[in-house]
């Protein structure tokens, strides 16, 4: 106990500090050069996971379920890091997937950015919006929490969406990802339609993904054309398995034991 | 730089209000403080000073504390209000100057300041999507001190240092709910302090 507390840095000044070691700071960045470190694969395994919030057991199992597979590429993290906004959520979180063989990346939820969250999860990982390539793909990561900013009108940012898939002059596979869904009664209403159709609207987009529903949903939501895909939570000992090829894709649900 | 500032002023004004209190305190009136406190962490700020009464037989001890945390050390500058009862119920002697209080037992209630904390939630949450207030912590501790007194000092009946364990309801909560990867040293801290007696 006492050995804990000093290995621990024993001493809590608040529970909305945001006191982080070094390794802890700009994951994103870290982990999309790990990533794009090595030649992407002719089919990318991209493991799709998330809402980890107050649920570090089954984290955990997801973790070794995961790290018993050589196939995966990546782990997608869709956000709800933590469930109350600490960092000590946050830093539980990252000590527990970065157990993993491969690299994860997150996109911010809704629960990351209460109380200090916000600043944890920037600190931490970095941008809420960001884009990588790798392979034949380019993803698109994006803060779809429209409550979380009362609705403002400005969340999602479908501004810098359109901008960069305008930038996608290569034509790489595009999948966008974020925590909810764009239906949901978390994502602002007045940007739903818009958010659809410039998914539509772009042939080069292949998938939308999302979490927060904690169940999975695999739908064409708008008979547009574009695929919609929300994964599961850890706490129900499930994960979403994307093989991604040149030209084509298949999603497959993972069950782990507990 | 500004939070070191702020530290400074802090400080200064307390010293100042202490000492204030000091001058009146051949004629305490009811409402004036038993003891005052200072801390070093256990959630409540970096430093936090309480005001004080001791009461319930001499065992138990309500205290208003303030406390900060400089951005500096903790990332973001936070102040925080907290209300806490320490329950002691036995004392030892150990000699006419030294006595010790083996255990302590409390809670606390802490409210953090500022515009990124709610304490109701805001009209754009459906009711009870969010069931905790972001700006309110509740907190228990186990600890002890050891006092001496002072009968040379004009202010000060006796000097007490304290230690406390303390966790609070969110990660505590996580930890209850996650036995198999969340040790109970992940979810206690330390906190040490002095209280010195009128």
């Amino acid at each position: 106990m006492i050995m804990g507390l000093m290995a621990q840095s024993c001493f809590e000044y608040n529970p909305n500090q945001i006191i982080l070691d070094d390794d802890e700071k700009n994951l994103t960045e870290k982990y999309v050069a790990e990533i794009q470190a090595k030649p992407a694969p002719d089919t990318i395994k991209m493991a799709f996971m998330g809402d980890t919030q107050r649920f570090y057991d089954e984290a955990e199992l997801f973790v070794k379920d995961a790290n018993k597979r050589d196939d995966i590429t990546f782990i997608m993290h869709g956000g709800d890091i933590s469930d109350f906004g600490l960092v000590k959520e946050f830093r539980w979180v990252h000590d527990i997937m970065s157990e993993s063989k491969v690299p994860y990346l997150t996109a911010v939820g809704n629960h990351d950015l209460l109380a200090n969250g916000k600043k944890v999860y920037r600190e931490m990982y970095g941008d809420y919006n960001y884009t990588f390539t790798y392979g034949n793909y380019l993803f698109v990561i994006l803060d779809t929490n429209s409550r979380e900013y009362e609705f403002n009108g400005n969340i999602p940012d479908l501004n810098w969406l359109s901008a960069r898939l305008e930038e996608n002059t290569a034509n790489r596979n595009v999948i966008v990802i974020s925590h909810v869904p764009p239906y949901n009664s978390d994502f602002d209403d007045e940007l739903e339609a818009e958010y659809a159709s410039i998914l539509a609207n772009d042939p080069n987009v292949v998938l939308s993904l999302h979490a927060h529903e904690h169940s999975y949903l695999d739908e064409e939501v708008y008979g547009d054309g574009v695929r919609y895909f929300v994964t599961t939570t850890v706490n129900k000992e499930g994960y979403a398995l994307l093989s991604l090829w040149d030209d084509g894709l298949s999603i497959e649900r993972v069950k782990f034991d507990d | 730089m500004t939070s070191m500032k702020g530290i400074f002023i802090y400080l200064t004004v307390l010293v100042l209000s202490i000492t204030s209190l000091q001058a009146q305190e051949n004629d305490r009136k009811w409402y004036a403080p038993d003891h005052y406190k200072a801390q070093f962490a256990g959630n409540i700020g970096f430093l936090s000073v309480a005001a004080g009464y001791l009461h319930g037989m001499g065992k138990l001890e309500t205290d208003l504390y303030g406390g900060f945390l400089p951005k500096a050390i903790g990332g973001d500058d936070i102040f925080t209000a907290t209300l806490k009862s320490t329950y002691a119920p036995w004392s030892r002697e150990i000699n006419n100057t030294y006595s010790y209080k083996p255990f302590s037992v409390g809670l606390y209630l802490s409210y953090s300041f500022g515009s990124q904390f709610d304490t109701i939630s805001p009209n754009e949450y459906p009711e009870g999507y969010y069931w905790w207030a972001t700006s309110l912590r509740v907190g228990g501790f186990l600890g002890g001190s050891i006092t001496k007194q002072l009968p040379n000092s004009n202010a000060f009946e006796s000097m007490s240092l304290y230690y406390e364990l303390g966790s609070y309801d969110l990660v505590f909560l996580s930890y209850i709910q996650n036995l198999k990867s969340i040790r109970i040293y992940d979810v206690v801290n330390l906190s040490i302090g002095v209280k010195m007696a009128l």
